[in-house]
């Protein structure tokens, strides 16, 4: 809603009882809620409860709205951190994010274990890397003592 | 919301205010001061919850109705929360407890 909104405090029919007060309120409020997405229908014959419903509405869509924003400016910030690296730009890695950032809980907790497979996996290449080189170094030992 | 239906003669009525409904009662006077202090202002009240469902009513048939009905007190407390409804949820979140207004009456 915007800064027009008239609030209990300055709104002159909520204590008192001017008939143009609360028709007053009536129509200030509506462009508001017609902002929101509400209809004149709902707005004037609609659920008496309706106005606090969109509202609430209003409140989640600004919030998710500002995450997004958020998170742009971060995808932003991190590829201009990559673009202005120069040790990155050298080893020629790609430096940028390989997946969106985990949002919920949930994704978090998959993102986690993903990673912590993927580091499980390398170890274990790396373990069996340095095994398969100590067996043929050890190999080539035993030949040249028989040979 | 609350709706109060009203059953008299074989009609059926559906009373409910709204905010075009209160609007329209506040340009014919029926102000939230008349409310508090003039108890004669009640069948003014009860007329204009017929005008959401029940637009072609007439004062004089809702004026039968209203002498005719029992359990008053109750009925008032009713319509002036169904008329004080499309007020406050412009004003205030229930959940968040700010300013709303009742009539005690």
């Amino acid at each position: 809603m915007g800064d027009q909104r008239i609030t209990p405090e300055e709104g002159e029919g909520l204590n008192g009882s001017s008939p143009v007060s609360i028709s007053t309120l009536f129509r200030e409020e509506f462009p508001h809620y017609m902002v929101m997405g509400m209809t004149p229908e709902e707005y004037w014959h609609g659920e008496a409860d309706l106005p606090v419903y969109y509202r609430k509405a209003e409140m989640l869509k600004r919030s998710q709205k500002n995450q997004e924003l958020w998170m742009q400016g971060r995808y932003i910030y991190d590829a201009i951190i990559f673009a202005f690296n120069a040790d990155a730009a050298k080893t020629n890695e790609t430096g940028y994010l390989d997946e969106p950032y985990p949002i919920t809980k949930e994704e978090s907790e998959e993102r986690q274990r993903r990673l912590e497979k993927a580091q499980y996996e390398r170890d274990l290449a790396q373990m069996k890397a340095l095994t398969d080189a100590w067996n043929k170094h050890y190999e080539s030992e035993v030949r040249e003592d028989v040979g | 919301m609350a709706k109060i239906n009203i059953g008299y003669g074989k009609e059926q009525y559906v009373l409910e205010y709204d905010r075009e409904s209160v609007e329209y009662m506040i340009n014919r006077g029926l102000t939230r001061d008349e409310i508090v202090n003039n108890p004669f202002s009640y069948p003014e009240l009860f007329y204009g919850a017929f005008r959401k469902h029940h637009p072609f009513v007439a004062k004089k048939t809702t004026d039968k109705i209203w002498n005719e009905i029992s359990g008053k007190e109750n009925l008032v407390s009713a319509l002036i929360e169904m008329y004080a409804a499309p007020i406050n949820a412009l004003i205030s979140d229930p959940e968040e407890g700010n300013a709303t207004w009742e009539i005690n009456e």
